[in-house]
C-alpha cells in the first residue's frame, strides 16, 4: 500500500515546522527521541497490536510501515448512536408538540 | 426560582452524565485496573479499550508516580471512557521560582473520548444547566429555524473537513444515507436546537444575568471547532432576522464586508489547528469555511442585538453570579492543578478549549492561567469583577445583608487570589487607576477644579514620558519596534540567524532602515513592515510638535512590554490593500499566520509556538480591517464620551478596552460576551 503525506498527516497530525522525516532503515540501535510537545498517539497494526508513539517522526515511521491509528472497525458504534439519536429526536419532538397542543387546548 | 430539590435533582443528573460514561457500568470487561508504574505499561497497552477511567483513577489513589490523563478523541465509541494507551514520558520543565530544570517521569494515560459521543453528552450537560434559570413557561417551536440551523452547523463538518478528519476516525464527508457520521452530527444539532427553542428561548430576557458563567462553562465541544454559545446566539440571531429585521444599516454593512472578504486571498493548503482558540476560530482558508464563519458570526451578532434589546438586567443577580463564578473558577483551577483526574473532568464537563494548568506553581515564561486557556483573559475577568463591585459599593452604594456579606468576602478573596495568580499586570494597574478616577469624579464637585486636576495629571504623565524617552534615547525608542520586526522577518536568506541578527543591527545602527528593507531585501518583508518603515523614514503623516506615529506606537510597545509580540505581528501580517481595509473575514487567521515567510528570532523551544498578535485591536484589524477597527474605536468612544458620559458603568467599558488593547481576549467568546454585557448594562441603566 502506498502511504502518502496525507495518510501520515491524518494519523500523526501536521508535520511540525523544522522536523524532517529521515528513514532509520534497519539500524537496530536507532532510538526515536521523545518530543515533549507531541501528544502520545496509539497506533495499531493489522493483527490488532498496539504501539504508543511519542514523536511525529516515530509516528510517521510506523504509519509508513503500515500501522494505522484506527482499530479495524468491527463495532458499529456510530450506527447505534444514530439510531439512539433518531429515537430521542422523535420522542422529544412528539412530546413537546403534544405538550404544547395540550396546553393550548 | 426553582425549588431546591429540583436544583439538586438537576445537579445529580449532570454529575451522572459527566461521570457515568467513564465508569465500567456499560462494559463487561474481564480486565481490572492495576497500579500504574513501569511494570504495568505493557498490561495497559495490550488491553486497550477495556479498562475504564474511573477504575484506573480509583486504583491509583495515593500512587506517587506522576500521572496525566489525556483525551483521545480519534477512537470509536467502543473505546469511550476506556484506557486506549499508557506511556511514560520524560518531562523537563523550568521552575520559575528557582530557575532550575525539573525532570520528571509522567505516565500518560490516554482515555477514549470519541468526539461524537462527547458532543451528545456535553450538549445534555449544558442544556440541563439552563433548567436552573427561571424563565417564562410558554414556548414556541419553529421547525424551520431548527432544521435550517442544524443543516448550517452540519455544513461546517464539510467546509472544515481537514480539521474534523483529524479528530474522528469515522469522519466521512460523503452524501449517502449510510454516512452515520454526518447523520449523527445533524440529529445532535437538531436536538440541541429543539431544546434551545423549548428551554432557552423563553429565558431571553434573563440570560444576560448569567454571562459571568460563560467563563466557567467555556462551552467548547470536545473534538469540535464550535462553541455552545455560538449555537445559542445563532438561534436568537436567526429569530431576530426573521422578525422583520433583515434590512438595517448593520446587515447591509456586513453584507458589503462579506462580499469583499470573498475577494481576499484564499487557499486550500493553509490550515490552522486552532490550538487554544478552538471553537471560535476558522481552521481552514477556503471559500466554504469563509461562508460558514461569515454567516455564523452575522447570526451571532444579530443574536446579541436581539438579546440586548430584550434583556432585563438585574444588578444584584449579576453581582451574585460574578462572585460565584469567580470562586468556582479559582476552585476548579486549583483542584485541576492538584488532581490529574479533576483536570481531565474539568476539560470534559466545562468544555475548556485548552486543558487547565496541571501544576499549582507557575512555569517560567508563563503565568498561572489555572482554569482558563488564557491567563490574560481570566486576569481581566477577575479585575473586571473587582471594578464592578467597587462601582456597586462605592458609587451605587448598594447594601448587603450578613449572608451576602460572607459570600462577598469569600468571593473577593477568591477573585483577588485569581488575579494575583494570573499575574496580569495591566489588569491590576488599570484596576488601581480607574477607581482613583471614579473617586475623583465623584468627590470633586467643582468642575473647574476637576478639569485642572486632570490637566495636571496628564502633564505629569507627559513630562515623565519626556524624561523617560530622553533617558532611553529617542532614536532607540522610535525604531525599536521596527528593529524587532526586522529581526523576525526572513531577511538575508543566505545568512544564518546570528549573522542575520548582526547585519540587521548594523543597518539600524547606521540608520539605513530603508536600505535594509527596500534595497538589500526588497520584497522580503511584510507589507506592514514596509509601510511602517516608509512612514518613519519618509516622515509622512507627521504633525508639528508630535512625534512620528511609528515612534509613538514603538514607545507604547516598550512601555507595556509588547515590543516582541507586536514586532512578530508586523513581521507576519502582510495584507494587500483590500485586506488591510476590510480584513480577511471573521475569525480567520490563516492569511496572517501563513502567507508571509518569516524567520523568528526566538529560542528553539518556542519556534513552533502559536504567536498571536497580543492585542485585540490587531485581531480586529486582521478580521475586519482598518475600516472595521475605526468603527470599533469610534463606537466605543461615542459610548464612553458622549452617550453614557454620566454613567459610572462606563469605566467598565474603559477597563475592558484598555486591557483588550494588549491582550487577545476578543478571540475568546466569553470576553466578547463580557463586552456585550457592559454595552447592555450601559443601555439599560439609561432607560
Amino acid at each position: 500500500m502506498e502511504i502518502d503525506d496525507i495518510d501520515i498527516e491524518n494519523s500523526c497530525g501536521i508535520q511540525p515546522a523544522g522536523v524532517t522525516y529521515t528513514d532509520p532503515g534497519n539500524d537496530p540501535n536507532f532510538v526515536f527521541v521523545n518530543d515533549p510537545s507531541f501528544e502520545t498517539l496509539v497506533l495499531y497494526d493489522i493483527e490488532g497490536n498496539v504501539i504508543n508513539v511519542n514523536s511525529w517522526i516515530e509516528c510517521a515511521h510506523y504509519v509508513k510501515g503500515g500501522w494505522v491509528n484506527t482499530i479495524i472497525a468491527n463495532y458499529p458504534g456510530d450506527k447505534y448512536l444514530v439510531f439512539s439519536l433518531i429515537f430521542l429526536a422523535l420522542i422529544s419532538t412528539s412530546l413537546f408538540i403534544y405538550k404544547k397542543r395540550f396546553k393550548n387546548a | 426560582m426553582l425549588k431546591y430539590k429540583n436544583y439538586l435533582f438537576i445537579i445529580l443528573i449532570i454529575l451522572i452524565t459527566s461521570i457515568l460514561p467513564f465508569s465500567n457500568l456499560f462494559s463487561d470487561s474481564e480486565f481490572e485496573a492495576v497500579r500504574i508504574d513501569e511494570s504495568s505499561i505493557g498490561y495497559y497497552q495490550s488491553r486497550t479499550c477495556s479498562i475504564s477511567l474511573i477504575d484506573v483513577f480509583l486504583e491509583n489513589i495515593g500512587n506517587n508516580n506522576k500521572i496525566k490523563y489525556n483525551n483521545n478523541n480519534y477512537v470509536g465509541i467502543e473505546c469511550f471512557g476506556k484506557v486506549t494507551g499508557l506511556d511514560k514520558s520524560l518531562t523537563i520543565s523550568q521552575l520559575s521560582d528557582t530557575g532550575l530544570d525539573q525532570i520528571s517521569n509522567t505516565y500518560i494515560v490516554s482515555i477514549g473520548t470519541n468526539s461524537q459521543l462527547t458532543f451528545v453528552l456535553q450538549s445534555i450537560i449544558w442544556c440541563l444547566f439552563f433548567f436552573l434559570i427561571r424563565g417564562k413557561t410558554n414556548y414556541n417551536i419553529n421547525f424551520l429555524i431548527i432544521l435550517f440551523l442544524s443543516l448550517t452547523f452540519t455544513f461546517q463538518h464539510l467546509s472544515e473537513g481537514r480539521f474534523y478528519s483529524q479528530v474522528n476516525k469515522y469522519y466521512d464527508a460523503s452524501m449517502t444515507l449510510k454516512n452515520y457520521y454526518l447523520i449523527a452530527v445533524f440529529i445532535t444539532f437538531y436536538l440541541i436546537f429543539l431544546y434551545i427553542s423549548i428551554f432557552i428561548d423563553k429565558q431571553d430576557s434573563t440570560l444576560i444575568n448569567y454571562v459571568p458563567f460563560a467563563f466557567l462553562f467555556v462551552g467548547t465541544f470536545n473534538g469540535k471547532n464550535i462553541n455552545f454559545y455560538l449555537i445559542i446566539l445563532s438561534y436568537f440571531g436567526l429569530k431576530h432576522i426573521l422578525n422583520k429585521n433583515f434590512i438595517n444599516r448593520f446587515n447591509i454593512s456586513y453584507f458589503i464586508f462579506s462580499l469583499l472578504w470573498f475577494l481576499s486571498r484564499r487557499d486550500s493548503n493553509s490550515f490552522f489547528d486552532t490550538d487554544k482558540l478552538r471553537g471560535f476560530i476558522n481552521s481552514s482558508n477556503n471559500h466554504f469555511s469563509l461562508l460558514f464563519w461569515s454567516f455564523i458570526i452575522w447570526l451571532s451578532i444579530n443574536g446579541l442585538i436581539f438579546l440586548y434589546k430584550k434583556s432585563d438586567v438585574n444588578i444584584y443577580l449579576l453581582k451574585r453570579n460574578f462572585l460565584i463564578s469567580g470562586i468556582l473558577i479559582v476552585f476548579f483551577g486549583i483542584i485541576g492543578a492538584i488532581s490529574p483526574f479533576s483536570n481531565f473532568m474539568n476539560f470534559m464537563t466545562f468544555g475548556q478549549n485548552k486543558r487547565g494548568i496541571n501544576s499549582i506553581i507557575s512555569v517560567a515564561g508563563n503565568t498561572w492561567r489555572g482554569f482558563g486557556a488564557s491567563a490574560e483573559s481570566y486576569g481581566e475577568y477577575f479585575g473586571f469583577i473587582i471594578l464592578f463591585l467597587f462601582i456597586l459599593f462605592i458609587s451605587k452604594k448598594i447594601k448587603v445583608d450578613n449572608v451576602q456579606f460572607i459570600l462577598l468576602v469569600i468571593g473577593i478573596v477568591g477573585v483577588v487570589y485569581g488575579l494575583y495568580k494570573t499575574n496580569n499586570f495591566a489588569s491590576a494597574l488599570s484596576l488601581f487607576l480607574l477607581p482613583f478616577l471614579i473617586l475623583l469624579n465623584q468627590k470633586v464637585s467643582n468642575k473647574d477644579l476637576l478639569v485642572k486636576i486632570k490637566i495636571v495629571f496628564i502633564l505629569i504623565v507627559f513630562v515623565s514620558l519626556f524624561f523617560l524617552i530622553q533617558m532611553m534615547n529617542y532614536e532607540y525608542v522610535s525604531t525599536e519596534l521596527l528593529y524587532e520586526s526586522a529581526q523576525h522577518s526572513n531577511l538575508f536568506e543566505n545568512l544564518d540567524n546570528h549573522e542575520k541578527f548582526l547585519e540587521i543591527t548594523n543597518y539600524f545602527n547606521e540608520g539605513q532602515i530603508d536600505g535594509l528593507l527596500n534595497v538589500a531585501n526588497e520584497g522580503k518583508s511584510s507589507t506592514t513592515l514596509t509601510f511602517l518603515s516608509r512612514i518613519y523614514t519618509q516622515n509622512t503623516f507627521n504633525l508639528p510638535l508630535i512625534p512620528n506615529i511609528v515612534s509613538i506606537i514603538s514607545l507604547v510597545s516598550i512601555l507595556i512590554n509588547r515590543t516582541e509580540m507586536w514586532g512578530i505581528f508586523i513581521a507576519k501580517y502582510s495584507p494587500n490593500l483590500l485586506e488591510s481595509l476590510f480584513g480577511n473575514g471573521p475569525y480567520q487567521l490563516n492569511n496572517y499566520l501563513f502567507i508571509q515567510d518569516i524567520r523568528l528570532d526566538v529560542p528553539d523551544r518556542r519556534i513552533n509556538s502559536l504567536f498571536l498578535p497580543h492585542s485585540s485591536f490587531l485581531d480586529i484589524i486582521i478580521f475586519f480591517g482598518l475600516v472595521g477597527f475605526t468603527f470599533f474605536i469610534v463606537y466605543n468612544a461615542y459610548l464612553y464620551f458622549i452617550k453614557h458620559k454620566n454613567s459610572e458603568y462606563r469605566y467598565l467599558l474603559l477597563f475592558l478596552i484598555i486591557n483588550f488593547s494588549k491582550s487577545d481576549s476578543l478571540l475568546y467568546i466569553s470576553s466578547v460576551l463580557l463586552l456585550w454585557l457592559v454595552y447592555t448594562i450601559l443601555d439599560k441603566e439609561k432607560t
